[in-house]
C-alpha cells in the first residue's frame, strides 16, 4: 500500500508563516567527543558551515512534524558515504520560536520545505517541515552561545526524549519500503481547473 | 616520618621536623611533621577553597592558600574536577589555620594537572578527526589551529590566574566548519571563543562573546591569536 504525504508538490514551494507560539526541533549529531563533555549541546552543535556555502541553521517546524518524524527523516537520510544515518547518534532539542526571534542578531526563522522529487531519491527524503534560522557570520559566536545556553538551562523542556528502540524498528520498516514512504512521495500537482463562466446577456 | 621527597621548588618543606616556623612564607606559616603525614599550616583569610586548591601547582603557589575560607582542615580526593575537592573536617573555630598534608599536596597537584591534561588529550583527539567526523559533513580541524588554540588558552588562563583569580577551564570543541570553540559556562559568567582562519585565510583569529548571564557586562569582538587582548583577559576574571 502506498504511503503518500497529503501535500502537493506545489505546496513545497510555498513557505508558510511560522507563529511565535510554535517550536522548532534541532537535530544534533552526538560524536564520541561530545560523550566526554560535561555539557550538551555545545555551541559547536549550532554551527553554520558558511565556508561551505551554508547560509542557514536547519531545523524542523513543530506544526508539520513530530520528534518521532524528525528521527525518521534522519534515519532515511544518507551520510556522505552513502549509508543511512544512525539515529542513535542523534539527539533532538526543541527551541521556542519566540525565543529565537528575541535573540539579537537572528534575522529570521522561516519555513523552507525541502523537495527532492516525487518520489524523492532513496537517502534524500523530502522534508516539508524543514525551517531555517538565519543569522550573519559576524554574529554567529554570540548566537551559537545563546542557543546552547538555552538548551542547557532548559534541558528538561528542550531535550526531546524518545524510545530509540521502537524508533529504530520504525525506521527499519520505512527503509524496507524504499521510496514508497510519505517522506518520498507526495500528491501530484492538480491539473489547472477550467472554470466556465456563463455570461447572461 | 613520611616518605616525602624534596623537589626543586619545595625546599620550604624539605627540612622541617616539628612545627618549624618559616618566616619566608610569612608570619604564621608553619610546616609540621607528625607521625602520620607531613602537613603545612596556613593562616586563613576569606576566599574560595576551589580557587586556592587550583593554585597549588608549586609550593610557591601554596601561598594562595591564604585565600581559603574559614578555619578548615582540608582533606581531598584527587579528583579531576576541582569542585569535588572535599573538605573532610573543620577544626575548632578560631584556630586560623588550614592544614594540608604534603602527600595531599602532591595528590592535589595531580588533580590540578588533570584538567589541563584533559584539554591537551582532547586537543589530540580533535587533531585526529577525519572529514565527516560528525556523520554530517564536518570538516577536519587543522593541527596548527588546534595547537594555536591550546596556546591561546594557556596564555589567557595563566594571565588571568596570576593577575586576578583562578578561572575555570573551558570545554574545547571542534566545530563542523573546521574551527575550534573554547566554551565557558560558570555560575558567574559565560564566554565562547571561536578560533578560525581569518577572512584572508592566513592567520588565526579569535572571535568571542561573553556576558555575566542575561546579557549583562558583555564582551564581544575579535583578536588575532598571536596578539594579546588585555581587555578580554581582564574580562575573563569573571569566569570563576
Amino acid at each position: 500500500m502506498d504511503e503518500v504525504l497529503e501535500i502537493t508538490e506545489e505546496q513545497f514551494t510555498v513557505a508558510l508563516a511560522i507563529p511565535n507560539e510554535d517550536f522548532v526541533y534541532r537535530q544534533v549529531p552526538l560524536t564520541e567527543l561530545d560523550k566526554e563533555s560535561a555539557r550538551f549541546p555545545l555551541p559547536a552543535n549550532f554551527t553554520i558551515k558558511y565556508s561551505r556555502g551554508e547560509k542557514e541553521l536547519s531545523v524542523s517546524w513543530s506544526a508539520h512534524t513530530s520528534v518521532q518524524q524528525v528521527f525518521e527523516v534522519i534515519g532515511l537520510s544518507a551520510n556522505m558515504k552513502g549509508e543511512f544515518k544512525d539515529i542513535k547518534r542523534y539527539k533532538v532539542f526543541s527551541l521556542p520560536v519566540h525565543f529565537l526571534r528575541d535573540v539579537e542578531g537572528i534575522e529570521k526563522v522561516v519555513h523552507s520545505p525541502v523537495f527532492n522529487g516525487n518520489p524523492a531519491p532513496i537517502g534524500s527524503p523530502n522534508i516539508y517541515a524543514h525551517a531555517s534560522i538565519f543569522f550573519p557570520e559576524s554574529e554567529q559566536v554570540e548566537i551559537r552561545k545563546k542557543l546552547s545556553t538555552y538548551c542547557q538551562q532548559n534541558y528538561g523542556a528542550s531535550y526531546c526524549e524518545v524510545d530509540i528502540a521502537s524508533l529504530e524498528a520504525r525506521v527499519e520498516a520505512l527503509k524496507a519500503r524504499a521510496d514508497n514512504t510519505r517522506y518520498h512521495r507526495c500528491l501530484k500537482n492538480e491539473p489547472p481547473q477550467i472554470t466556465v463562466t456563463e455570461t447572461v446577456y | 616520618m613520611s616518605s616525602y621527597t624534596k623537589e626543586p621548588n619545595e625546599s620550604l618543606l624539605s627540612t622541617n621536623s616539628h612545627y618549624t616556623s618559616y618566616n619566608k612564607l610569612g608570619e604564621g606559616y608553619r610546616v609540621a611533621n607528625n607521625q602520620q603525614d607531613d602537613y603545612i599550616t596556613h593562616p586563613i583569610v576569606i576566599g574560595n577553597i576551589n580557587n586556592a586548591i587550583r593554585d597549588i601547582d608549586s609550593l610557591s603557589a601554596v601561598r594562595s592558600l591564604y585565600s581559603v575560607t574559614g578555619n578548615l582542615k582540608v582533606g581531598y580526593d584527587a579528583l579531576p574536577d576541582f569542585k569535588r575537592v572535599r573538605i573532610l573536617s573543620r577544626p575548632a573555630v578560631g584556630s586560623g589555620y588550614i592544614q594540608i598534608g604534603v602527600s595531599g599536596i602532591r595528590q592535589m597537584r595531580a588533580a590540578i594537572k588533570q584538567p589541563i591534561d584533559a584539554i591537551i588529550d582532547r586537543a589530540e583527539k580533535i587533531k585526529a578527526l577525519a572529514f565527516d567526523w560528525d556523520d554530517d559533513g564536518a570538516l577536519p580541524i587543522e593541527t596548527a589551529l588546534v595547537d594555536a588554540s591550546v596556546e591561546f588558552l594557556k596564555q589567557y588562563y595563566n594571565y588571568v590566574s596570576q593577575h586576578y583569580n583562578p578561572i575555570e577551564l573551558p570545554e574545547i570543541s571542534p566545530c563542523p566548519d573546521g574551527s575550534i570553540d573554547l566554551d565557558w559556562h560558570t555560575p558567574n559568567a559565560q564566554l565562547l571563543i571561536n578560533i578560525r582562519k581569518d577572512n584572508a585565510g592566513e592567520d588565526y583569529t579569535a572571535y568571542y562573546y561573553g556576558d555575566k548571564h542575561n546579557n549583562k557586562v558583555q564582551v564581544k569582538g575579535s583578536t588575532p591569536v598571536n596578539e594579546f587582548a588585555e581587555h578580554l583577559a581582564v574580562w575573563m576574571k569573571y569566569l570563576k
